[in-house]
């Protein structure tokens, strides 16, 4: 092969290796932080996102950034597990990791559950921190899309107009999670709370303002760290037609699944504990949603690349797709243990 | 065979990457994961046609416990197999580096001017040992 065969789409990216400027070194110095761990923690990060390791430095200014960009981080119908999830990325690991220096290159400067503050005081907080313009407004949950429905109601105000005097100035909104991208949980049927995800709540309100969802129930930690460092370091990333980041939702979990040889030439698994599924065979029908979920729970996977749901025996439920909870499957039934309906080839 | 011809094509990417490092410009990176149609029969192939050298270094945890990081000196002086581990010790990325060392284990100029400044206290304590 000569060097003229090779194509674009062929194109393996060669870049510049990455070398840090004495500022960053000084920085870390001053964190206490390895530049040898961090260099490692940014060239896992930076491999993850598909980013050419030329952009590290890029990346490792913004993560040691001596100014922090404001971070107003509400949560309207949610159960927490979306802050869970990203708290838990930076308490796993101590010491110089990515998500340990992204909660000090961010100021969250509100979030209901994490701040002492409560009541009168959290919410002078809230208006002083919206009050300049330009801040990141992370949104977790889904709202009522009725100002009047009596359901979400903090402060006085109905979740609508919490948001909309929030989001007045923000620069960026990011939905996080499940129900603040597509409705969730809450706007499952028969959505008694009138719930509406948070784009819909913008068109609603007429907020035209940059969004970006980072969907899952909850997204990994890695996912949510990852999007707003890529954020950071080079502005809006690109998006799927769902406003997705494509570096985390540009394929399918079955297309990055290590049982994808058993869905294509069997034994897939009949009955939880049966021998197919004890050699860990492919979870097709048993409901595993995986080739119609973007997501990348296959690739990253969770808990410090441990393991994720199909790994531990479970298939996919689908859960950074909008409508799962609803989903109509084989028969016209709905269900996570339901096969998909139609045949799935990846 | 596909795997012949995605292994080919990385090796005349770290040819030219070789070439212009040896004319004196700058070291290169190529990330495996983002090697397209990299599966594993293509990265056995690639792995065995670099062959091992003399040189291998590795970065332990901040508790020492496993390693972060892993270089290997190729069968091709310049051509190192940089391998990341997460905290449970499974690979998270590869990477060809194409350099005469890695840059992140070389001490930066940086990290020297602060040993030095962090060393002084260090050589005054051993003269006024010797002094008293
Ligand atoms: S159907 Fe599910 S378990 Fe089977 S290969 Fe696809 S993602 Fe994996």
């Amino acid at each position: 092969m000569q060097r003229s065969d090779l194509s674009r789409e062929d194109a393996t990216e060669v870049t510049p290796s990455p070398e840090l400027d004495a500022t960053i070194v000084r920085r870390l110095g001053d964190m206490g932080v390895s530049r040898r761990q961090f260099m490692a923690s940014l060239t896992r990060m930076a491999s993850l996102l598909a980013l050419p390791p030329s952009m590290l430095p890029q990346l490792a200014m913004a993560a040691t950034s001596p100014t922090k960009p404001s971070v107003v981080y509400m949560s309207f119908q949610e159960c927490t597990g979306c802050l869970e999830s990203m708290v838990n990325s930076f308490a796993f690991k101590g010491g110089g990791t990515i998500e340990n220096l992204l909660l000090n290159v961010v100021s969250i400067d509100y979030q209901e559950t994490l701040m002492a503050a409560a009541g009168a005081q959290a919410e002078h907080q809230l208006a002083s921190s919206t009050a300049k313009s330009g801040y990141v407004l992370v949104v977790d949950g889904s709202i009522p899309a009725s100002a009047n429905s009596g359901y979400f109601v903090s402060g006085g105000r109905s979740g609508a107009e919490r948001f909309r005097s929030a989001a007045a100035n923000a620069g960026l909104i990011v939905a996080v999670g499940t129900c603040a991208s597509f409705g969730g949980l809450p706007k499952a049927d028969p959505n008694p709370t009138g719930a509406v995800s948070i784009k819909d709540m913008m068109a609603s309100l007429g907020i035209a303002k940059p969004l970006i969802n980072v969907s899952g129930c909850p997204p990994i930690p890695e996912v949510i760290t990852g999007t707003i460092l890529l954020y950071l370091a080079s502005g809006m990333p690109a998006l799927d037609t769902l406003l997705r980041p494509k570096t985390f939702y540009g394929r399918t979990v079955h297309s990055h699944c290590y049982r994808e040889e058993s869905f294509e030439d069997g034994p897939r698994v009949k009955a939880f504990d049966d021998a197919a599924s004890r050699k860990g065979g492919c979870l097709f029908d048993m409901g595993c949603k995986g080739p119609v979920t973007k997501a990348a729970c296959s690739s990253i996977k969770w808990n410090q690349g441990l393991s994720f749901p199909i790994q531990s025996g479970h298939p996919c439920m689908g859960c950074t797709e909008p409508n799962f909870w609803d989903r109509v499957n084989k028969g016209g039934k709905k269900g996570f243990y339901v096969p998909l309906a139609g045949s799935y080839d990846d | 065979m596909r795997e012949e011809k995605v292994v080919r094509h990385v090796l005349l990417q770290v040819e030219a990457a070789l070439d212009q490092l040896g004319k004196g410009g700058s070291p290169s990176t190529i990330d495996l994961r983002q090697v397209p149609g990299l599966e594993a029969k293509a990265y056995q192939l690639l792995k065995s046609r670099l062959g091992s050298g003399e040189v291998s270094a590795s970065i332990a945890t901040s508790d020492g416990v496993a390693e972060t990081v892993r270089a290997a000196e190729t069968a091709f002086s310049g051509v190192w197999w940089i391998t990341h581990h997460n905290g449970a010790g499974d690979t998270v990325t590869e990477q060809i580096e194409i350099c005469p060392f890695p840059a992140i284990f070389a001490a930066h100029p940086e990290e020297i001017r602060d040993s030095a400044v962090r060393l002084g206290p260090l050589c005054n304590q051993n003269a006024e040992v010797e002094a008293s």
